[in-house]
């Protein structure tokens, strides 16, 4: 076991002896298990940072011993530095209570080069090693007859999602599971995997699964109905709002689609059926390929220049879409807030990341009930992943929406 | 008009920690530092006595703000971004500091009851348990309207000033237009001493960890930033009313007093013994609110520090660690200041010192954080409001190294 304090500061160096720096910091992937993927080491004599990735690590001991030719990378989406974002940071429940403070987190080295994040240390021992006092704090307690003992945290109980957005928060004791909204857990079940999340759904009741449930990316949800069994499966379809319960059986094989159907109670069956019927339209053909996307790093400043640049000919333009390098949608700014941000302003500090949105084949009535209740001008279409294809407009449904008041 | 009146009623539901933490400044350090002043300078000072409550806004206003944008302490926000070590260290000198200050205004409570010629011990005991008591039962609001009642306790010293029959005109003058201003060490080291009194390390963070305890969200900014100019001015009203109770009877008697204490005694003679006992009445107020006050800060800031739950409205059970600092302080305060023959100057010289070394950290804290754009968003510091706070720490810069010279040439 090693703790990030003893290793912060370690000296590294390049195969053939040369000084390259100092471990500055640790860069880890915080979607499921949390293993080291690249050093942030301070490279001495320039005062510049590299990033190096764990594959270009020949020996990780006492000293750091880099590959000869390591490289300098840059990071990834879904990476995030162990000190800078968790140690030090506070552990908060889910009602955002305070907890404790991360003193230090523990390693593992498997191999030699091989790094996993296996816990954070919240004792007062975690305090006492940063200034070199952790015997001394030992030694003392005993003296007074108290066992001092590390104060571990095993990192299963922190919730990845939330490490993104700079908290550290607890995963929560079961009974308050339901206390999350539904959108809000089908996010953070959607990062881990397949059969924890069936283990959290498992924890609450049907009714507020089947919620969730619904909130579920499509392929994650397609996924999930598989490994729950065609039983449980109709027991969730059948609990779930008509509305996304269609919008769930379609992504199934006709075949599938008509055995769930069949183990349904008629009235269940009779509406969904219905509603089948009246979807074939799915949203394709409403929706209209006009729409602006930009980076998280972008600032306002370029975004301006670029609705100049590109949007001279689009009929509406009322929101734009900030997406990733794979074209799936992160977040999304309306205009009038991007003209109240100062020029220099990174998209991502304003930004909204909870986002309505529908999926090719949700049924038109369910995206109208959707930009009704949210009120939203225009609403996002993605496919299975997050990647954005096209927007509904709300002056193009207005038929639909006319028919959902009716 | 209606308006009007909901923002006025937003304004009283904010109001509280602003006026709190700058009235707390003047503790019983603050009285006796005005008794002096008053009494050695007479109305030489009141222009520096401006100064101090421009330097006391400003830097108040950068900690609500803080606060308020990022839902954090100042104490928080150091673990966070300077880690461990730093915090210990800050953490540590902070305590000391307090330490001293909390002593000195039980010694502060000593001289008040002192006054009233009633035993001491039974009343230091009563007084002790009453701030034990409010603090332990009470929960935010309960205390926040104590400490305000007890703002009010300091009244007394208007009306003391007003008894004084002061020159009122040279007393006004004095804030714009300096007279007799003297370039002598003890004048410039009384100065600073005003300004020490006023603009503190522990000030700083009590207003961050009392608005962050109330719970205040970005809406009440507005309100909050008002609040705390309100606050500075009115504390500092006060203690314009203080040097002129003294000045307006021991400094044109020619009369040099070197405590709270003897200046509530030396007025009886000039204003009457109603006067006196008003001052006496402030004084025991004014290190009333010093002894609640500082503690709770040392309090707030380990919770902030190291991460244990900490605030008034949970019960002792929820958070043992914060209430066992502040008792634990008090108790030692009140040990300390019955032990005989115990230099209380030797202590306030101290405490002094180490604030000076603390304060110019704190302010670079303050300055780095309300222009960090990550954590602020669009609430950074404008940069005419920097250049203005880069003037006001150079200037607290200036004094703490005057404080902790002279504290090593054994000057003040």
């Amino acid at each position: 076991m090693l703790y990030y304090s003893q290793v912060r500061h370690r000296k590294v160096f390049t195969e053939d002896g040369l000084y390259v720096g100092k471990l500055h910091d640790v860069i880890f992937t915080f979607t499921d298990l949390a293993h080291v993927t690249k050093l942030y080491v301070k490279a001495d004599p320039l005062h510049s940072y590299v990033n190096i990735a764990v594959e270009d690590i020949a020996l990780f001991g006492d000293d750091v011993i880099l590959k000869k030719h390591y490289r300098n990378q840059s990071l990834d989406d879904n990476e995030l530095y162990l000190g800078k974002n968790v140690v030090d940071k506070q552990i908060i429940d889910i009602e955002d209570k305070k907890v404790v403070r991360v003193n230090d987190a523990v390693l593992q080295l498997q191999g030699q080069r091989k790094l996993y994040i296996t816990g954070v240390d919240i004792g007062f021992l975690g305090i006492a090693r940063w200034i070199g006092l952790e015997r001394f704090a030992r030694d003392a307690a005993r003296v007074v007859g108290i066992q001092l003992k590390p104060h571990i945290l095993s990192w299963k109980n922190i919730q990845p999602l939330e490490l993104s957005e700079g908290k550290v928060v607890l995963n929560t004791p079961h009974d308050k599971l339901e206390r999350f909204l539904p959108e809000d857990l089908a996010d953070y079940l959607e990062l881990t995997t397949i059969k924890n999340a069936i283990k959290t759904l498992d924890l609450v009741d049907k009714e507020f699964a089947s919620e969730v449930i619904a909130e579920l990316q499509l392929n994650f949800q397609i996924a999930l109905f598989e490994e729950l069994g065609f039983k449980k499966t109709v027991q969730i379809i059948e609990l779930m709002d008509p509305d996304e319960a269609v919008d769930a059986l379609l992504q199934f094989s006709g075949q599938k689609r008509s055995r769930i159907l069949k183990a349904l109670p008629q009235e269940v069956r009779k509406e969904l059926q219905e509603l089948i019927a009246v979807s074939k339209t799915n949203v394709g053909q409403y929706m209209t390929t006009e729409f602006l996307t930009v980076h998280r790093n972008d600032k306002v400043q370029a975004v301006l220049k670029k609705i100049k640049a590109e949007t001279a000919d689009f009929d509406f333009l009322f929101y734009i879409y900030v997406v990733n390098s794979r074209q799936e949608i992160i977040g999304v700014i309306n205009v009038h807030e991007l003209l109240l941000q100062k020029p220099h302003t990174h998209v991502h500090t304003f930004m909204h990341t909870n986002i309505v949105l529908a999926h090719l084949n949700t049924p038109i009535r369910v995206v109208a009930k959707r930009m009704i209740t949210y009120k939203l001008y225009g609403l996002p279409v993605v496919e299975r992943t997050k990647k954005l294809v096209g927007v509904v407009l709300l002056d193009d449904i207005d038929e639909a929406i006319l028919e959902h008041i009716a | 008009m209606k308006r009007f009146k909901t923002r006025l009623l937003i304004f009283f539901s904010v109001f509280g920690p602003g006026i709190i933490a700058a009235i707390a400044d003047n503790d019983a350090g603050g009285v006796a530092t005005y008794s002096v002043v008053g009494s050695k300078f007479g109305y030489s000072m009141m222009f520096i006595l401006l100064l101090v409550t421009i330097l006391l806004a400003v830097t108040q206003e950068i900690g609500a703000r803080l606060a308020i944008v990022s839902g954090k302490g100042l104490g928080d926000l150091i673990r966070e971004h300077y880690g461990i070590r730093v915090s210990l260290f800050i953490f540590t000198v902070l305590f000391i500091a307090n330490m001293g200050t909390i002593i000195a205004n039980f010694a502060g409570i000593v001289a008040g009851l002192s006054l009233f010629s009633v035993p001491i011990l039974p009343f230091l005991t009563i007084f002790t348990l009453l701030i034990i008591l409010f603090i332990a039962i009470g929960n935010y609001q309960t205390n926040q309207k104590i400490f305000l009642a007890a703002s009010f306790l300091f009244v007394a010293y208007i009306i003391s000033a007003f008894m004084a029959q002061p020159d009122w005109g040279l007393a006004v003058k004095n804030l714009v237009v300096p007279t007799d201003v003297s370039l002598s060490p003890e004048y410039i080291f009384t100065a600073i001493a005003m300004l020490g009194t006023t603009v503190t390390p522990w000030g700083q963070f009590f207003i961050s960890s009392f608005i962050n305890d109330k719970k205040l969200s970005i809406d009440h900014l507005k309100y909050e930033q008002i609040e705390v100019w309100v606050g500075a001015f009115l504390t500092d009203i006060l203690a314009f009313f203080m040097i002129v109770a003294v000045a307006g009877t021991l400094f044109v008697n020619g009369i040099e007093v070197e405590s709270a204490k003897e200046a509530a005694l030396a007025i009886e003679p000039f204003a009457g013994q109603f006067a006196s006992i008003l001052f006496g009445v402030g004084l025991l107020a004014a290190s009333y609110m010093g002894a609640v006050i500082v503690p709770l800060t040392t309090a707030y800031a380990f919770s902030e520090f190291f991460g244990t739950e900490g605030s008034l409205d949970l019960p002792f059970s929820r958070s043992p660690l914060f209430y066992g600092l502040f008792l634990f302080q008090i108790m030692v305060a009140f040990i300390i200041v019955l032990i005989p023959d115990i230099s209380f100057i030797k202590i306030v010289l101290f405490t002094q010192s180490l604030n000076g070394v603390l304060l110019p950290i704190i302010i670079f804290f303050l300055l780095k954080f309300a222009n960090d754009k990550g954590l602020m968003g669009k609430y950074t510091n404008s940069w005419f409001y920097n250049g203005f706070a880069f003037i006001s720490a150079v200037m607290i810069v200036i004094a703490s190294a005057f404080v902790i010279i002279g504290g090593l040439l054994g000057y003040v």
